[in-house]
């Protein structure tokens, strides 16, 4: 098991990582839904003890709304205390925060202290990824090199575009920069878990049994590419996940959703293209 | 980003790292300075690289690690050289493997995605700045990529200089005028010299010819046993087949070979002809292999130790 990194054995520490809109909480607050249902790998032993950082959300989405926008400044911890099912009790540890926070780190090339501290105590990182935010990946992809190049000859000087990292490449730096914090930590401790969770699977319409590890090569070459040389084969995985089945509106309630429950809808893609409506399964190996 | 930095020569704290590896606070050359992000950011990791193309000094985040290499790019100005960098990048990004090797990871992200904007240049000067300091500035630099060979596991950091035609102009036909390019030619692995196709077949081929003669010369004289590429570049412009036997002599005299084809633009068939760079990353990746100096013994070869040194 990968995730045994603390001394304090009870419990995990996972982290979600992902810009804004990559659907951290969405999944955090399906995630607690599902569990309290008793229906997953994963049973929580009892309710949390604090549940501010769902409440709201839970409600929010149980009506069939999408979930508003998390704040930067938001720093609260999900304490989940689950069972699994060879009867192995723990604690598990979610994080929430603003993705902006992690654009921060990256721009303003420091770690903040609490960062750190996340950094280095979380085994298992989740990289939240929401490949249809991305509109300009597929043109890198396929339009002609010579193309592209003509292009940007022609515009003088863009500097947001300039300054402003792309998607691939700032996923990339990030990863660095935590890989970075954690060796800079000076103790032995091994390597995180990472899995890669392709959020939103259900807006990419891949056709069923698509396999997510292949999806994500595609769109993402140059960050599969560092994720595979860095992480040992053992030690990543790519998922897709689909928190609720299907998009959600600002204007209008999906009456499906609140019909049927939250713990109805939402499925997660395994590594062999297969669906699963478990949604702990990103959380276990 | 604070304007303040450390007073030393060779430390750009608290915009990278301390170069004694202290905090902002306990360094006692930064506590001269009356500055408030001593008190606030006191404890916050400082990375040691900026994302920025590579000067001189900030070189050292990869050298310090491993021997990393070098590939020269020289070419006069407008011979294509920043467009064959930002084509190489982009074939990464692409999930290219140039010779099974793969991308691993790059300190100059942001180097790399200023170049594929075509910035101008700066106003430059004769050599490469110790510390590249603005995104928005394209300043004379060093681009970094972390390889990993898909077969072996190897990693190899490799470096691609990223610096004005003039300089290389000025430099062959006077050594000292430019000391960017005299740096270059003392520490690169390898050179890849660009002849300029446009150039060659334009109203001064005459004059182009003779520049990327002297150009030649110099890189061939300065190269000394490393390996020189010559590369045609912008290919899909024909050369007066007067002039490119000219320039096929001179490639030959000075490198005996024959110049690459490279060229961003499609062929008739399809495919941009971009394969010269990438052949080059493969070969100056390849394993150095140094000859013992010292005058062996009949049976040297017998010796475990003495057998043979690789340097990586």
């Amino acid at each position: 098991m990968p995730f045994e990194h603390n001394n304090d054995s009870a419990s995990r520490h996972v982290l979600f990582v992902g810009g804004p809109n990559a659907g951290k909480t969405t999944y955090l607050v399906q995630l607690y839904a599902r569990m309290q249902a008793q229906e997953c790998r994963l049973r929580l032993r009892r309710p949390p003890s604090d549940l501010s950082l769902v409440s709201q959300s839970l409600q929010r989405l149980s009506q069939g709304r999408p979930l508003r926008h998390t704040s930067e400044q938001v720093r609260e911890t999900l304490t989940l205390p689950v069972i699994d099912r060879s009867g192995v009790s723990r604690d598990i540890k979610l994080p929430d925060y603003g993705g902006e926070a992690l654009r921060t780190i990256v721009t303003r090339r420091r770690v903040p202290n609490h960062w750190r501290e996340l950094i280095n105590r979380t085994g298992h990182w989740l990289l939240f990824i929401r490949l249809e935010q991305m509109p300009q990946i597929p043109d890198i992809l396929t339009k002609a090199i010579g193309e592209l190049a003509m292009e940007s000859v022609g515009d003088k000087r863009d500097n947001d575009a300039v300054s402003r990292l792309p998607y691939d490449l700032w996923m990339i730096e990030l990863l660095q920069i935590m890989v970075h914090t954690r060796e800079n930590a000076r103790f032995h401790r091994r390597d995180p878990q990472l899995t890669v969770v392709l959020t939103c699977w259900d807006e990419l319409r891949n056709p069923e049994d698509f396999k997510p590890s292949e999806y994500f090569g595609k769109r993402l070459p140059l960050l599969r590419s560092y994720i595979e040389a860095t992480w040992v084969s053992d030690a990543r995985r790519v998922l897709g996940l689909s928190s609720q089945g299907k998009e959600l509106s600002e204007s209008e309630k999906d009456e499906e959703i609140i019909d049927k429950g939250l713990t109805n809808v939402g499925y997660v893609v395994r590594e062999d293209g297969s669906r699963d409506g478990d949604l702990t399964l990103p959380l276990i190996d | 980003m604070t304007s303040e930095r450390c007073p030393r020569e060779y430390c750009y704290a608290p915009e990278s790292r301390c170069i004694d590896g202290k905090g902002i606070s306990e360094c006692e050359h930064f506590s001269e300075l009356e500055s408030d992000t001593v008190n606030e950011e006191a404890n916050e990791l400082r990375l040691p690289w900026s994302g920025l193309a590579f000067g001189l000094e900030d070189v050292h985040a990869v050298t310090a690690l491993s021997r990393a290499r070098l590939i020269g790019v020289v070419g006069g100005a407008n011979a294509g050289k920043t467009t064959a960098l930002a084509a190489f990048f982009l074939r990464l990004r692409r999930g290219n493997q140039p010779g099974g090797w793969r991308f691993a990871g790059s300190f100059t992200l942001n180097g790399w995605n200023s170049i594929s904007h075509h910035l101008e240049w700066d106003s430059v000067g004769p050599t490469f700045p110790p510390h590249t300091t603005s995104v928005d500035d394209r300043q004379p630099s060093l681009l970094h990529v972390a390889l990993k060979h898909s077969a072996t596991g190897v990693f190899r950091d490799l470096l691609i200089s990223d610096a004005p035609g003039e300089w290389f102009t000025q430099w062959a036909f006077n050594e000292t005028d430019s000391p960017g390019a005299c740096w270059l030619a003392e520490h690169a692995d390898l050179f890849v010299l660009f002849a300029d196709s446009e150039a060659l077949s334009g109203e001064d081929r005459g004059a182009a010819r003779v520049r990327y003669d002297q150009l030649a010369a110099r890189v061939a004289a300065s190269a000394g046993e490393r390996p020189v590429y010559p590369i045609r570049a912008k290919s899909d412009v024909e050369i007066p087949s007067r002039i490119r036997e000219q320039v096929e002599e001179i490639n030959k005299r000075y490198f005996s070979s024959k110049a690459d084809d490279l060229s961003v633009l499609q062929d008739a068939d399809g495919a941009a002809k971009l394969d010269p760079l990438e052949v080059m990353v493969e070969k100056v990746l390849q394993p150095v292999r140094v000859k013992p100096e010292r005058t062996l013994p009949d049976d040297w070869l017998e010796d475990p130790l003495l057998a043979c040194t690789t340097v990586e």
